[in-house]
């Protein structure tokens, strides 16, 4: 069994007493095992009225689970929050991180039955948290075992899959999609083969590195087909790809592999090549435009992205929507683009923890980055928030030179691949996904607010409703829950997130 | 009823029995009542410690009372607040009795109290002055007063007693919502001043108004009743973030000094400094005064400081709505847009006239300095400066045979750098502007506009006719003269009360009102001889919208009463006082001294062999002397607040008219 690094002290003494009893019984040298003792980080849902979830930032309370009852006493409550199922928002896709190549060998070097019970506890929808989305790379990424696309040879003829996919992600993602087989999966290009970029549209020189350059449009049609042949390889392998987005942030020339694609690069690409390849080959992915930053990068000519690419209608019909990051910007954009084009759909795509942000340390980061990366997406329209890498090693990789090699998992395993440090990032997916299921509306909330408490109201397929909330004060918020036909109070804890089901 | 006993205690000690008996429980009370309770607390085994009533909405306990209960078989009585919050629905509390004795032996006792919204006759609006207003019900548990009110004005308001357990409840302010019990008064505030209407729902606590208007997040301090400024430190392209002003989009944005950004917020044009901004919101528009100590800057010696613009033919936003004429209070800033030099960008026809202009710069906002014309020359050969000889020293002027276009963007510069008495005044055609209409369409035809503000439209009316305005969504909030047009607020249509005939129909965005008069062809119609067309009404006591806008003596200010059937014509006002009338108030209640006219201004009125007669029914209220000028009787006072209607009927000639009032 694998574990997790519990910094609450009450837990580690009780860890403490049960490893004298387990070291005398097996010497498997690894830090702390609990095989014979009922796990308490197993994510063990209490039945009741209401299924709850409750993190703090201090891990006094780590995904615990807890149930209430519904009260039976008239709805008198002042700090009453009612839920409106009668307004409806948008749909919700699902809640995840990303399998990039680092993850994949990561996890393929824990063993089989830590990674089993990891990935069970992660995506099952009964037996976990029910990650529901994930997000896979089409070549590589700065989180790949080597800068590669699935065509380096010439000739869109010579596509094929790589090891990293079929060694690593596919096999990966075969166990994922057996424990929760109906996971939604994005793919996203970090760079096309060399072959295809140009240094500029203008001289159209061959730009023979990963980074930077441009899609010549020359090779657009040879690009799409690329785009159909990875979407029929996964499938064939029996890895259903929900959506591609067109270019992993496209304004950015940086990372370890990218590429330029202005949103007139990507218009005419999409009109002309992917849109109409994807039409031909029967691929009913949902193509998603722009996944980068916010702000657009503080790029004049680029602002407002998506919305280029919408206003011509023959590009629009192929395109489902944008995706968005957070590395520049606030997700109030989101709202924006959603009132220019309310057919338009909304997906966050990517954000990672690190240094930078003090990306490990959960007394910071739990709170704010549940109030920005899962309820501040969804409040503006976002069907849904992936994380980047779901795995990191100790030396927080594998990753590739002039890529990101500060960064945070969303849960970090040692050097021994058998403890796992969640970070907030896997806290707030898992209090997302384990009660906001695949296509459930996001709906109104009337009623209680106050300084530092944010939430979110759902109703999901089975017509159960769902509520997440954030804490960011130091008090805890006591607050009574009304769908207008059942009521029950509870508390979200200070500096804390927590997660109801009814 | 739930009873429950335990302890924590299990050691030898007794452990007692505390009984409650609360035979008189109430079983109904209202929000904000403090319940009275009886309660008998007894334990025949050990001495008594505390009774404790606990109030619980839902699974909340809000509120505790702590008695000691030292003798047992006594009564305690006490009471227990039921708090008032916004947004709590009527329902069932629980109050929970909790008798515990000294060995912590405690017995509890729950009893349903049905607790329900007191239903108020009435609110009173208190201000921090004093002053206090009675707010009538004007919704459900919705309490309203609409009248004259400072533009920010700060209040509490006051529910009285309802209910046996009743206490005065008072909605205050805090944490920046209306709260029962709050120290705070409620900072109310409109974005217009004048009237206004102050309201509150006593079940959701939503007040109106709150209007902050700020600027770079700088409240802006109230003038008057629609102005209101703050001073700003600018740059050029200093970037001015409006909140609170309603209807921004709208406003017209003065190019000398701004422009507007796609996001709402303006940037700032003219030369670094410091600058007063004053937002009309009447006129929707920002003026701009140049400071100097934190007063309206003066023009240095050197040429530095500003130069402003008074007299006639020059107006911002438009000269039709706000012609600064000789009024020093509205001289234009002109905006320094380099060092001693000084821009004003002006519109044909817009913010210009194009026939004839007469105005002059000033080194000051008044008469201090004025750019006579050994102070100032121009290099223009189509605007002059006076002389003092063939036209007024200093004052601009069209030259002969010159007519400025319509729409074309006219930049007058006036370079100081060689010092204020050696100023040069420049004229250059800017390119034209395109107004941008927003066409008001009535009953399909379109009105006409060059402001976007006053429309109207001439056009023969039938007696009865509805009349549909496209593009005006908001045409319920507007004052509808009541002589000329009736409205249906569930279809929002007009109807026209006139006689068939030819009218013009003004509608004026700028102060909400829709009002009429009768054309004979191009020209205001006048009174026939048989006694058809209109009747023009000038004098004070009388006004329209309200009082404030008397008609007295001034011709273009006369009023046309509306030919309500053959020969009779109507005038119908409520009655108000001179000072502090609201809208639809147009006869002041002590006093009327107007005169009818045939046409507008003076000529055929009645008097001498066109008698007006009083109705044997109105002579307790209405008095003429010499035959046409109008008064109310002596000692006659119309009540404040009552409805009077003034006609004209000529059905016998209009050598015999009869005036009446009548109390509607």
């Amino acid at each position: 069994m694998y574990t997790f690094n519990i910094i609450n002290k009450k837990l580690i003494g009780t860890l403490l007493c049960s490893m004298v009893l387990v070291n005398a019984a097996c010497d498997n040298g690894s830090n702390i095992e609990i095989s014979d003792e009922p796990d308490p980080e197993l994510p063990v849902w209490i039945d009741g009225d209401v299924r709850v979830l409750t993190t703090t930032s201090t891990r006094s309370q780590d995904l615990t689970p807890s149930s209430i009852a519904f009260s039976k006493r008239d709805n008198m409550s002042p700090r009453s929050i009612y839920l409106e199922s009668d307004k409806t928002y948008q749909e919700i896709d699902g809640f995840g991180a990303a399998i990039t190549g680092a993850t994949a060998v990561n996890l393929l070097k824990m063993n089989p039955a830590d990674r089993a019970e990891f990935l069970k506890e992660t995506f099952s929808p009964t037996e976990g948290y029910g990650f529901s989305y994930v997000r896979i790379c089409i070549g590589c990424s700065d989180f790949s075992l080597s800068d590669y696309t699935c065509c380096d040879t010439k000739g869109i003829e010579n596509f094929a899959l790589t090891s990293e996919e079929n060694n690593y992600v596919i096999p990966v993602m075969k166990e994922i999609l057996a424990i929760n087989p109906s996971i939604k999966v994005i793919g996203s290009p970090w760079t096309a083969p060399q072959w295809m970029k140009v240094d500029n549209l203008t001289d159209r020189k061959p730009h023979n590195s990963w980074t930077g350059g441009h899609l010549n449009p020359a090779y657009y049609q040879d690009y799409a087909t690329y785009f159909v042949k990875w979407i029929q390889a996964m499938e064939q392998n029996g890895i259903h790809i929900h959506a591609v987005t067109l270019q992993n942030e496209p304004l950015s020339p940086g990372n370890s592999a990218s590429m330029v694609m202005n949103w007139d690069e990507q218009r005419e690409f999409v009109k002309t090549a992917v849109g109409p390849k994807f039409a031909a080959a029967g691929i009913n992915a949902k193509i998603y435009c722009f996944d980068h930053n916010y702000n657009y990068d503080n790029i004049e000519d680029q602002k407002d992205y998506p919305l280029h690419i919408y206003e011509d209608a023959d590009a629009a019909r192929y395109v489902a929507g944008a995706a968005y990051h957070n590395y520049g910007g606030r997700p109030t954009v989101m709202s924006g683009v959603h009132d220019a084009y309310p057919q338009k759909e909304l997906l966050f795509t990517e954000t990672t923890a690190g240094d930078w942000n003090d990306g490990s340390n959960l007394s910071l980061r739990l709170v704010p980055d549940m109030e920005e990366i899962c309820l501040g997406t969804v409040n503006n329209w976002a069907r849904g928030a992936i994380v980047w890498n779901l795995m990191l090693d100790a030396n927080r990789g594998p990753n590739r030179p002039k890529g990101c090699t500060n960064g945070f998992g969303t849960v970090d395993i040692d050097a021994t691949y058998k403890n796992i440090t969640r970070n907030s990032y896997y806290y707030i997916i898992a209090h997302m996904a384990g009660v906001v299921k695949p296509g459930a509306k996001r709906i109104g909330t009337s009623g209680y607010t106050a300084a530092g408490l944010n939430y979110a109201a759902f109703v999901n397929p089975d017509g159960t409703h769902a509520f997440v909330a954030s804490n960011s004060s130091t008090e805890e918020q006591k607050i009574t829950l009304d769908d207008r036909t059942h009521h029950f109070s509870c508390v979200v804890p200070a500096n804390g997130i927590a997660s109801f089901i009814w | 009823m739930l009873a429950l006993l335990w302890s924590c205690n299990d050691d030898d000690m007794p452990l007692g029995a505390p009984v409650i008996s609360y035979p008189d429980a109430a079983e109904t009370a209202h929000f904000g009542d403090s319940l009275a309770f009886t309660v008998k607390a007894e334990d025949p085994e050990v001495a008594l410690s505390t009774l404790k009533a606990q109030l619980f909405y839902g699974d909340d306990m809000v509120e505790e009372t702590v008695i000691r209960t030292k003798i047992s078989g006594q009564e305690y009585t006490g009471k227990i607040y039921l708090p008032y919050f916004a947004n709590v629905p009527d329902g069932t509390a629980t109050l929970r009795m909790v008798l515990q004795n000294v060995n912590f032996t405690t017995t509890v006792q729950e009893y349903p109290v049905k607790i329900t919204h007191p239903d108020f006759p009435y609110l009173t609006l208190r201000t921090e002055d004093g002053e206090e207003y009675r707010m009538d019900k004007i919704d459900t548990e919705t309490y309203g007063v609409t009248r004259k009110f400072d533009q920010q004005l700060k209040a509490y308001i006051i529910g009285p007693k309802v209910g046996e357990f009743g206490n005065d409840i008072i909605f205050g302010y805090e944490n920046s919502e209306v709260t029962v019990n709050a120290e705070n008064p409620i900072p109310f505030s409109s974005a217009r001043g004048g009237q206004f209407t102050i309201s509150l729902n006593t079940r959701t606590f939503e007040a109106s108004p709150f209007s902050t208007l700020k600027l770079n997040g700088k409240e802006l301090v109230a003038i008057t009743e629609t102005t209101s400024s703050v001073d700003l430190t600018l740059d050029k392209g200093s970037l001015i973030v409006p909140e609170g002003f309603s209807n921004f989009g709208e406003w017209w944005i003065d190019p000398d000094w701004f422009t507007r950004n796609d996001d709402g917020s303006l940037t700032f044009q003219a030369m670094p400094g410091n600058y007063r901004i004053i937002a009309d919101q009447k006129l929707q528009y920002f003026r701009v005064e140049t400071l100097l100590n934190g007063a309206p800057a003066e023009l240095q010696d050197d040429g530095s400081g500003a130069v402003w613009v008074i007299g006639e033919g020059v107006g911002k936003p438009s000269i039709s709505v706000n012609q600064v004429g000789w009024t020093t209070e509205k001289a234009l800033c002109m905006a320094p847009v380099s060092d001693k030099v000084y821009r004003m960008t002006l519109v044909g026809g817009k913010t210009i006239a194009t026939g004839s202009i007469n105005f002059k710069f000033y080194g000051n906002m008044g008469w201090n300095y004025e750019f006579l014309h050994d102070r100032i020359t121009s290099t223009s050969s189509d605007i002059l400066i006076g002389d003092g000889k063939t036209h007024d020293d200093g004052n601009l002027y069209l030259a002969d045979g010159v007519k400025l276009k319509e729409n074309v963007i006219y930049e007058f510069t006036v370079d100081c750098t060689a010092g204020k008495g050696k100023a040069v005044l420049s004229v250059k055609e800017a390119g034209e502007q395109e107004f941008e209409e927003k066409p008001i369409m009535l009953n399909g035809v379109k009105m006409n506009t060059s402001d976007n503000a006053l429309y109207s439209l001439t056009t023969d009316l039938k007696q009865g006719a509805s009349l549909e305005f496209s593009s005006l969504s908001d045409l319920d909030s507007y004052y509808l003269d009541p002589d000329y047009f009736s409205y249906n607020a569930d279809n929002d249509v007009v109807t026209f009360r006139p006689v068939d005939g030819h009218y013009r129909v003004v509608l004026d965005k700028l102060n909400a009102t829709l009002s009429a008069q009768r054309f004979d062809g191009d020209s205001p119609a006048t009174l026939g001889t048989n006694g058809h067309g209109a009747i023009y009404i000038l004098g004070w006591g009388a006004g329209t919208p309200n009082l404030d806008y008397q008609f007295g003596w001034e011709p273009n200010n006369a009023y046309a009463m509306a030919e309500i059937s053959p020969c009779v014509y109507t005038f119908t006002g409520v009655a108000g006082p001179e000072k502090g009338s609201v809208t639809g108030q147009r006869l002041r209640t002590d006093y009327l001294g107007i005169k009818f006219f045939f046409q507008i201004g003076w000529g055929g009125e009645f008097s001498g062999t066109n008698q007006l007669t009083v109705a044997s029914g109105s002579k307790s209220l209405l008095n003429v002397i010499n035959t046409g000028d109008v008064n109310l009787a002596s000692g006659a006072q119309l009540t404040e607040g009552a409805t009077y209607r003034i006609t004209i009927d000529l059905s016998a000639g209009v050598s015999a008219g009869v005036i009446s009032i009548e109390k509607l």
